[in-house]
């Protein structure tokens, strides 16, 4: 079932081009050179229910504009787009209770006073019920070690703290369909962890449907299984994060941990080489070759993301 | 009641920082103090000014330095933050009106000092005869400046900074409405057209009434509701326009 249905989706804006120099922006305050920019152009798409997809593209690339597009801050130029059976273009308070959105470097927390507070708040506003806000709220900084932290101001807090705090913010209202910007910016490995573990599990137990955008390929590789990939406003890729290798005939890498210091593959296509003890690393050319490892010594598989940065940056560039 | 909630944080808010509650009164004391100077050495040949006294002079400067704590142009400037920020993507994703919160998050604002500040008056303004319809002019007053703050504020879509209107707004509201000088000290047909501005109507207007000496409250109660609904309007209108605009800044 599609939780999201995009249908020759297109927006375009205008905006100015500034001449360079004293003399240009003399010019400029009299007459400006008006363009047209096509920020989002024709697009086709559909996202299933409680999948978890990675909007990927360069810096410019239009994710930001689809995004606002599927949370109805903006209202499309052409085309349709279908957000849980709703226009989001509307902004009905039935579609907007229903969606959920945590932006890394826009906050929801009011800076002043105690997470505590502003998920009071956000309890009223999305009018949860006492007993359902307290359960949730209790697994919720379970989840993310918080409970400690709850009934400190928010300025007092650490980065990763805030950023645990924000995305909680977003899904205490237990929302269908939930959009990241940059979930893990600025954050230490041990905390991009937990948050990994967090929107799993909340993705798992409650089926919600999770669009994500990042630079950071960690976040794309630990949570997202299919991507669509933007550039210049468009879909240049839309698919299995594993198929994407298909379009660069690169190797894929992966890090294997064993409890034996022994190699664990058996296959002949691949080359696994010894990193350190019980630690190995496997290059293969499809995720098929993993059926030829030997599972009763390995206990861990990770792919590795700085795969999928190698050929991000090869797709962006266009070679 | 969600409404009444935001109205709650933002008291929660202001109470945090004590220290700048402080500041802001004893700014306003030395304000009001130079006021009341400047009047006093008029008054001390003994003249009085049309039906002012020393007396009557002070007792309405008083009053309408007060009623300029509770308005305020935090509002005017509010949507140009959250634009500026990006937080405004934040709030459009919420279930909630924009103008209702913000009014919610006014009166939080002013809440600490409609208690501190204006009991005394509506005890005051019990002694006279239009005690009920005082009380609705003030709030009815608080809404239609908030009002017009809140579509001045759209212009945030079309300026990239709205802070330098700050100066022009405080000029206009301590000229127009009536806080240096009571406007009734101005030639007669003046006056007769600056008491309806939306200015006077806070500042001026509500300073007549509450020291007893105003009788057409019902008259300026309508003007006001009037007002109200032309704001309210003029901000659907911008707004939806400005949103339009919204475009270019990152998430």
């Amino acid at each position: 079932m599609n939780i999201i249905e995009g249908e020759n989706l297109s927006y375009d804006y205008v905006s100015f081009e500034k001449k360079s120099g004293f003399k240009g922006s003399l010019k400029d305050l009299f007459k400006r050179e008006k363009i047209t920019v096509n920020a989002v152009k024709n697009l086709n798409f559909t996202v299933e229910k409680g999948k978890i997809v990675g909007l990927l593209g360069a810096n410019g690339a239009g994710k930001t504009t689809l995004i606002k597009l599927m949370t109805g801050i903006l209202t499309p130029s052409s085309g349709k787009i279908n957000c849980i059976g709703h226009t989001p273009m509307f902004r009905e308070e039935k579609y907007l209770s229903r969606i959920g959105m945590m932006l890394g470097q826009k906050s929801q927390l009011v800076w002043d006073l105690p997470a505590r507070d502003t998920l009071e708040l956000l309890k009223m506003i999305y009018r949860i019920n006492t007993s359902d806000f307290t359960e949730r709220l209790e697994k919720l900084t379970e989840m993310l070690s918080l409970e400690s932290k709850i009934n400190i101001p928010v300025r007092k807090l650490s980065l990763g703290e805030r950023i645990k705090f924000e995305l909680i913010c977003s899904v205490i209202h237990n929302p269908e369909l939930l959009f990241l910007d940059e979930p893990t910016i600025g954050i230490d490995i041990l905390s991009q962890n937990k948050i990994y573990d967090f929107l799993l599990e909340i993705n798992r137990i409650y089926g919600t449907t999770i669009i994500l955008t990042s630079h950071n390929t960690k976040d794309i590789t630990a949570l997202a299984k299919e991507v669509l990939i933007m550039k210049n406003g468009e879909f240049i890729y839309s698919g299995e994060v594993k198929e994407l290798r298909i379009l660069t005939d690169k190797d894929i890498s992966y890090t294997l941990s064993t409890n034996k210091d022994i190699n664990p593959y058996i296959g002949e296509k691949g080359k696994c080489e010894r990193t350190g003890y019980c630690r190995y690393k496997l290059n293969v050319h499809s995720a098929d070759e993993l059926g030829n490892l030997n599972f009763k010594i390995v206990s861990s598989v990770q792919e590795d993301a700085s795969d999928l940065d190698y050929i991000l940056s090869t797709i962006y560039s266009g070679e | 009641m969600r409404y009444l909630y935001i109205a709650l944080t933002e008291i929660k808010s202001k109470l945090t920082y004590r220290f700048d509650l402080g500041v802001e009164f004893f700014s306003k004391l030395i304000e009001l103090t130079m006021t009341l100077a400047v009047w006093n050495a008029v008054f001390s040949s003994g003249i009085t000014i049309r039906d002012y006294d020393k007396k009557s002079m002070i007792a309405y400067l008083v009053i309408s330095s007060v009623l300029s704590f509770l308005y305020t142009f935090e509002p005017c400037f509010r949507l140009g933050k959250l634009i500026h920020s990006g937080r405004l993507s934040v709030q459009l994703i919420r279930p909630i009106n924009l103008w209702k919160s913000g009014l919610a998050e006014q009166t939080g604002r002013k809440a600490i000092y409609f208690i501190i500040l204006f009991i005394p008056f509506v005890i005051f303004a019990k002694l006279h005869n239009y005690f009920v319809l005082s009380i609705i002019l003030f709030i009815v007053n608080f809404v239609m400046f908030y009002s017009l703050m809140a579509f001045i504020s759209t212009v945030a879509f079309w300026l990239e900074n709205t802070w330098p209107l700050r100066p022009v707004f405080s000029a206009v509201y301590s000229l127009l409405g009536g806080i240096l000088f009571p406007l009734d000290i101005l030639p007669e047909p003046v006056y007769r057209i600056l008491v309806y501005n939306p200015f006077a109507l806070v500042g001026h207007v509500t300073a007549k009434t509450l020291t007893g000496s105003n009788e057409n409250i019902a008259l300026y109660i309508l003007i006001s509701v009037f007002y109200t609904l032309i704001f309210y309007f003029l901000y659907k209108i911008f707004f939806k326009a400005g949103l339009k605009k919204y475009e270019g800044v990152g998430l």
